[in-house]
């Protein structure tokens, strides 16, 4: 029986760190497209959007069966929430990665924008954010969950810089206006692919802690 | 206790003869004993028997008499002489005199079995416990006759403790006697035994450090017998285990220094899917932790899911999988190639997978390359073949043409197979770069005059474009190793683009100077200049940053393409500096000829 349950976690594990691999490249892939104005790097995120939604399906109907069958406690228990927590978040990540995708086929037609140096940082930030998030959930590293919650605010101060910036832009210069109100939907899409990573830190700090620290950061 | 006592071996093997030489000394012991307590019985009934004769001659005058007192006092004090306890007894069982007791208070004695068995046969004994001295006794009674006719009987005793004595006497002394051979023989024996298990003992220690990984325990016993071949024995194959050891562990190394030294990454996992070795180039690849990684599950420490995916379905399906997968980054595509094995073990089951990385990044882009360059090349001979051609159709169609449209016309051909021409001969000199050193013939020459003459060869296209040229020599000759006609053609390339690319008004500076034993080379304009994310790309063949331009001014697109080929074929470098708008820097280094005299200069000049 433990021996089932501790197969069945383990397979579960695997899917999801497989489901994490796959967000974080379309992740990371979406935002290069963006950053290279290539538009079949795009296209190949948009496309791989299903694979990452059966994978979704498959890893909930997994832990359900489980939960089912298993009747776990403690902390296969909590692993178990937090499987279903983080997958519903790497999903939503994955369909943030699709919209930043089709902006940047949309951008690679258009004049190139000017982007002030700060989006550079929020870039890197999110990717740094949507890696440590899932190298603390490989690692159940709680500490380096926490740091990824602080991240967050980092992102939101170039956020809200990249608003007034754009604004900018669009006053100089009305041909921009299309790319500029691109680059800020692409720019709201990586925000909120911060707050997923975080919603995930949060999980993994529960997951690892048992302590519920949603809304403290 | 020494560790040898608490062998069970030994216990074993002596207990056995222990209790052999323990019961044979029992069963001597005993049938000795008996025998000695037998003689004892028999010597004193035989003294009873004797005192019993004697007893009868001074009992018979008194047997058929009424009891007597003075008869009695005399048994009385020959007993009381001889320690032995006498009775004489009347035909009707009265004991008419005893030396212990007295006769009056004892009871009947014809009821006796010694007396009965004297009645019937002349003689009886009986041993049985005697209440009258209250210890066991020995009786023995014979009849006394008076002129042949029974008329009483003489009894003689002796208590057994007597008995007891003599023969405890005997048995100490048996005793005595086989102790010393049996300790004798216990001590030997236990020798014996121990000889047999010390080096029993030994090997089992030896063996158990053997195992524990103390290859260069050794076994010290020498025997000519059994024992001493088998320590002979485990000593060989302790050593033979140790030189396997140390093949499998040479092996061991040789493979990971193998493994190390490859530029392909190798990941190995077991069955499980642990990562059970990582190799350096795989870290770098897949920016992995080794040590860390070891024995975790390859889903986890990568993040690359092509990875686990390939190492799954080799185990799985049992067969060789190749597979590419492109991880792009801000600056460039990496493409790898996954090549995954299932690995067997001895069983020929599948214990595991092994994936080889193969960074073919480069190979790819090579193949874009060549794809590119075979597409350009055919467009760049298109373009002036289509255009002579038409122009051709046009006067053979149009036979009516005015004389100055067809001298256009010609012209226009004139123009247009120059630069046919012009691309085929870069193209040729392109090829022969690059087939190597090969193609070029090296001697030492003067730079110095290659730039003076093609300065002054330009000096009037730079004039028709209202540029200003200054050559900037030095004033020894510098002389390098080199092909003129290839030198020739690098120098031509970078002043005449310059010139080119350089608006009217602005100025060409061309430096040649000796530095480090180098010659430098420095064409500087105030151009339009080359944008950074171009910059590294304006040395391959038909890159233009600008097309239209770069067409208009009659240029092939292989012109620094031939410029950077000759550098490198010369075993030097060449560098750009550029800011779009206020104009390019090219730098090219080539060294000088060891040991002739413009270096001696060259480094004065400095």
């Amino acid at each position: 029986m433990t021996k089932h349950l501790q197969i069945d976690l383990d397979g579960l594990s695997k899917e999801l760190l497989t489901m994490g691999a796959m967000v974080e490249e379309a992740t990371n892939r979406s935002i290069t497209a963006l950053v290279r104005r290539d538009k079949t790097l795009a296209r190949e995120v948009i496309a791989v959007d299903d694979a990452i939604n059966d994978c979704e399906n498959r890893i909930e109907d997994h832990a359900l069966k489980m939960l089912a069958l298993h009747q776990p406690v403690a902390a296969d228990l909590r692993f178990i929430i937090t499987v279903l927590k983080v997958n519903n978040d790497l999903e939503r990540i994955g369909d943030h990665a699709v919209s930043i995708a089709e902006r940047a086929v949309v951008l690679a037609d258009l004049e190139p924008v000017r982007r002030p140096e700060d989006f550079d940082r929020l870039v890197e930030t999110v990717q740094q954010m949507m890696k440590a998030s899932l190298t603390a959930l490989v690692e159940r590293d709680s500490a380096l969950a926490r740091k990824v919650c602080t991240m967050d605010d980092e992102v939101d101060r170039v956020h809200r810089l990249m608003y007034s910036a754009m604004q900018d832009v669009m006053r100089n210069d009305v041909r921009q206006i299309e790319p500029a109100v691109n680059t800020i939907s692409a720019t709201r899409h990586l925000e909120r692919i911060a707050d997923l990573a975080t919603n995930i830190a949060e999980d993994i700090v529960f997951m690892v802690e048992g302590e519920i620290v949603r809304h403290n950061y | 206790m020494k560790p040898i006592f608490r062998s069970r071996f030994l216990w074993e093997l002596y207990a056995g003869y222990a209790a052999v030489i323990i019961a044979t000394a029992m069963v001597v012991g005993v049938v000795l004993v008996r025998d000695a307590e037998h003689g004892v019985l028999e010597h004193i009934r035989d003294g009873l028997q004797r005192d019993a004769v004697l007893v009868r001659d001074i009992a018979a005058p008194y047997v058929a008499l009424p009891p007597d007192s003075s008869f009695e006092q005399r048994i009385r004090a020959l007993g009381a002489r001889t320690g032995t306890r006498y009775t004489v007894i009347a035909l009707d069982g009265t004991v008419l005199a005893d030396s212990n007791e007295d006769p009056k208070t004892m009871d009947n004695h014809r009821d006796r079995p010694e007396i009965m068995a004297a009645a019937n046969n002349g003689m009886g004994t009986s041993t049985r416990f005697s209440r009258t001295v209250s210890a066991p006794s020995m009786y023995l009674a014979i009849p006394v006759m008076k002129d042949g006719v029974l008329a009483g009987f003489v009894r003689t005793s002796s208590t057994l403790e007597a008995i007891r004595q003599r023969s405890d006497a005997v048995r100490r002394g048996i005793a005595l006697a086989l102790v010393l051979p049996v300790a004798a023989a216990l001590g030997l024996g236990l020798l014996v035994a121990r000889s047999f298990t010390r080096p029993l003992l030994d090997m089992t220690e030896t063996a158990r450090a053997v195992a524990a990984g103390d290859h260069a325990r050794r076994l010290h016993i020498h025997r000519g017998d059994e024992i001493g071949v088998l320590a002979d024995a485990l000593n060989t194959m302790t050593g033979q285990l140790r030189a396997q050891i140390d093949t499998m562990a040479t092996d061991r190394n040789k493979t990971l220094a193998i493994l190390a030294g490859m530029v392909e990454g190798v990941v190995a996992v077991d069955r499980e899917e642990r990562v059970v070795h990582a190799n350096a180039a795989a870290q770098a690849i897949l920016g992995i932790d080794g040590r860390a990684s070891l024995g975790r599950r390859v889903w986890e420490v990568t993040r690359v899911v092509e990875v686990s995916e390939a190492l799954g379905e080799a185990m799985r399906q049992n067969r060789v999988r190749v597979s590419e997968v492109r991880i792009p980054t801000a600056q460039k595509d990496q493409v790898i190639q996954l090549t995954a094995t299932p690995l067997r073990n001895a069983g020929d089951a599948i214990d595991g997978a092994v994936v080889v990385l193969h960074d073919v990044s480069e190979l790819r882009q090579l193949e874009a390359v060549r794809r590119d360059f075979v597409a350009n090349i055919s467009h760049e001979l298109k373009t002036p073949l289509t255009a002579i051609r038409g122009l051709v159709e046009t006067m053979i169609d149009d036979r009516a043409m005015d004389a100055e449209t067809r001298e256009r016309f010609i012209a226009k051909i004139g123009d247009q197979s120059t630069r046919l021409s012009n691309l085929v001969s870069d193209l040729l000199t392109l090829s022969r770069l690059e087939s190597g050193a090969s193609g070029l013939r090296f001697e030492a020459m003067d730079l110095r005059e290659t730039v003076a003459e093609s300065c002054r060869t330009q000096i009037h296209a730079a004039e028709t474009r209202k540029v200003t040229l200054t050559p900037g020599l030095p004033g020894a000759p510098v002389t390098i190793d080199g092909d003129v006609e290839a030198m020739r053609e690098l120098v031509d390339n970078l002043v005449s683009n310059a010139i080119k690319y350089t608006p009217p008004g602005g100025r060409v500076d061309v430096k040649l100077a000796t530095e480090n034993g180098s010659a430098v080379l420095e064409v500087a304009d105030t151009g339009i200049g080359i944008p950074p994310e171009e910059q590294s790309r304006v040395f391959e063949r038909f890159y233009r940053v600008d097309k239209a331009r770069s067409r208009q001014m009659g240029g092939t697109g292989l012109g620094l393409s031939i410029v950077k080929h000759v550098a490198l074929a010369h075993g030097g470098t060449i560098s750009l500096k550029s800011a779009p708008g206020r104009g390019s820097t090219f730098r090219v280094q080539v060294g000088l000829k060891p040991g002739n005299s413009s270096r001696r200069e060259g480094t004065r000049s400095e």
